[in-house]
């Protein structure tokens, strides 16, 4: 443990000569798999988060050589995650699309399930309100607790953008909310 | 001062309501051992198959430097089907440096 927490701490320090070390790689999967898990499925927000943490972390390994540490480790493994998030929304769009309605709304949940889907089923409501930019931002501060400097810095866009953004994201989701519970009641 | 207060509250109780949804599935137990088995191997990936190239690039160029290089070495009389040597072949290669008319067939091989 303490060798692989060696290899860490150089993988982390500079260029990270133990990326293409496998152990070395499970040390960086159990360190960041629940933050990259969480802010997949906030993303996507279905059980096919499993497969999106296994393709973020197999396009991490495959493209290893190109990180050259310009930014945190976490940050790179982010972008990837939010990358192959962005590809599966769209590929669901479309499925959707075609298909009009969603098969999760079929399901028949059992009594005890029934509030926490319908929780679930508001804040989907609001997040699809959002554009799939909006719906990231707005995750990354209100769901990973991210500073606006920490989104600008994740984003690359001034803090005022995040702000303005954010306000709009905010406004948004609340309308959604508010027309969805006129609808319920 | 007003409207921040209110900004605030706002943002406060989206925080709440993300924080009651607890509908992520759990996370599969072997997770990692299916990612990891998904990993290419180091032989497809490693500096093995960088190099390559490399080395049968230079062992080809190494040869056809040598054929252009050295001349062809005499292979000796060819040979039939059967692995025997045709006669013509034969008288040839054994009679090629003998001058015309200095020595006979039956001069040299007085048995045949």
């Amino acid at each position: 443990m303490i060798d692989k927490l060696g290899k860490l701490t150089s993988l982390l320090s500079n260029r990270p000569k133990g990326l293409s070390d496998p152990s070395a790689f499970e040390v960086i999967y159990r360190e960041h798999q629940n933050f990259i898990r969480t802010s997949l499925y906030w993303m996507v927000r279905d059980d096919g988060v499993d497969d999106l943490v296994q393709e973020t972390f197999k396009k991490a390994w495959m493209a290893r050589d190109s990180f050259k540490g310009n930014s945190s480790l976490k940050t790179w493994l982010y972008r990837i995650a939010m990358n192959a998030a962005k590809d599966y929304l769209r590929k669901r769009s479309s499925l959707q699309e075609n298909n009009d309605v969603s098969t999760d709304e079929l399901q028949n949940p059992g009594l005890e399930m029934a509030e926490s889907m319908e929780l679930k089923n508001s804040i989907d409501c609001g997040l699809n309100a959002l554009t799939i930019e909006q719906r990231e931002l707005f995750i990354l501060f209100y769901k990973l607790n991210f500073t606006y400097k920490e989104i600008s810095q994740i984003k690359e866009i001034p803090i005022g953008t995040v702000k303005s953004q954010l306000f709009s994201c905010r406004e948004k989701f609340l309308s959604a909310l508010k027309k969805q519970q006129v609808t319920y009641a | 001062m007003h409207k921040k207060n209110n900004d605030e509250q706002k943002d406060n109780e989206i925080r709440s309501l993300l924080e009651r949804d607890k509908s992520m599935p759990q996370a599969k137990g072997n997770e990692w051992s299916q990612i990891y088995a998904s990993l290419p191997s180091d032989r497809s990936t490693g500096k093995f198959s960088k190099l390559l190239p490399v080395i049968s690039g230079s062992a080809l160029a190494f040869v056809l430097v040598g054929f252009l290089i050295f001349p062809r070495v005499d292979k000796g009389p060819s040979q039939n089907a059967n692995g025997a040597m045709q006669e013509e072949a034969l008288l040839s290669y054994l009679f090629e440096d003998v001058g015309a008319g200095e020595l006979t067939e039956e001069e040299l091989l007085p048995g045949l």
